[in-house]
């Protein structure tokens, strides 16, 4: 009997202590950045990336923010160097097949875990906006699990680092 | 950086599972396989300046112009 109450102290302490670390995740952080004005987002929404972002290999912490009147795109944040950002749309925005292949392949690559796996593809917007490109030799996989991210070159030169957004056809038809 | 002699047909081994074998010699054009675990990606190295370039030249966009970006462009309806 004694052993059953201590073990349901501990069972409740040890609750307590998760709620704890839940509302420390959860609680609003802010950064403020001249370009994006301030933004706020919660502890368990930063990814760590080890490698950073190729030619920005000092970068390691993001976060993936919604910005008024931005959508469907997002912004793939560097806290540390919150001027630094990159317009990034969901893969399965641009097409379903071409996020099913990259799941595919970080799975192959990297041996991430499809069910967390966020695919995201980094948009290049010049001057015209109609000359606008899409990388998808080069998508961003986030872990949202483990809150990791990297990304993931691809080795295969079929899809293009420069691909046009205005396209009629699907992108797995006109690679 | 090492400097290595390696005749057609003649490898190099890179750690314990990466081997760099010299196909064909042709002129000026060399073949190389790479053998290799499949973590471990093997691009030309011109790919990953290409991709740095396209990262840097992403990272110059406005919230005004993904505004405005946004504006015109829609995700295709499935």
């Amino acid at each position: 009997m004694q052993s059953t109450v201590i073990n349901k102290k501990t069972t409740h302490e040890s609750m307590e202590r998760i709620e704890v670390m839940e509302k420390e995740k959860q609680k609003e952080l802010r950064l403020s950045s001249e370009c994006f004005g301030e933004i706020t987002y919660t502890a368990d929404a930063i990814m760590s990336f080890e490698h950073g972002l190729t030619g920005f290999e000092d970068l390691k912490e993001f976060v993936v923010v919604d910005i008024d009147g931005c959508e469907p795109f997002q912004w793939l944040i560097a806290i540390n160097s919150p001027t630094i950002g990159f317009p990034v749309l969901p893969a399965g925005a641009v097409d379903a097949e071409y996020e099913l292949r990259m799941r595919e392949e970080a799975d192959l690559m990297y041996g991430m875990n499809a069910d967390h796996l966020l695919v995201f593809i980094i948009a290049t917007l010049p001057t015209d906006l109609e000359e606008s490109t899409i990388n998808l030799r080069a998508p961003v996989l986030i872990d949202a699990h483990r809150n990791t991210g990297q990304q993931m070159i691809l080795m295969s030169d079929e899809y293009s680092a420069e691909y046009p957004l205005f396209q009629d056809a699907a992108v797995s038809e006109r690679r | 950086m090492l400097v290595l002699t390696r005749r057609h047909g003649e490898a190099i081994t890179v750690g314990d599972d990466i081997l760099i074998t010299i196909v064909s010699v042709e002129g000026q054009h060399v073949r190389v396989g790479v053998k290799a675990p499949r973590s471990v990606p093997i691009y030309r190295s011109e790919v990953q300046e290409r991709i740095k370039l396209e990262n840097r030249r992403a990272a110059q966009a406005t919230q005004a112009d993904v505004q405005r970006l946004a504006s015109v462009w829609k995700p295709k309806a499935d």
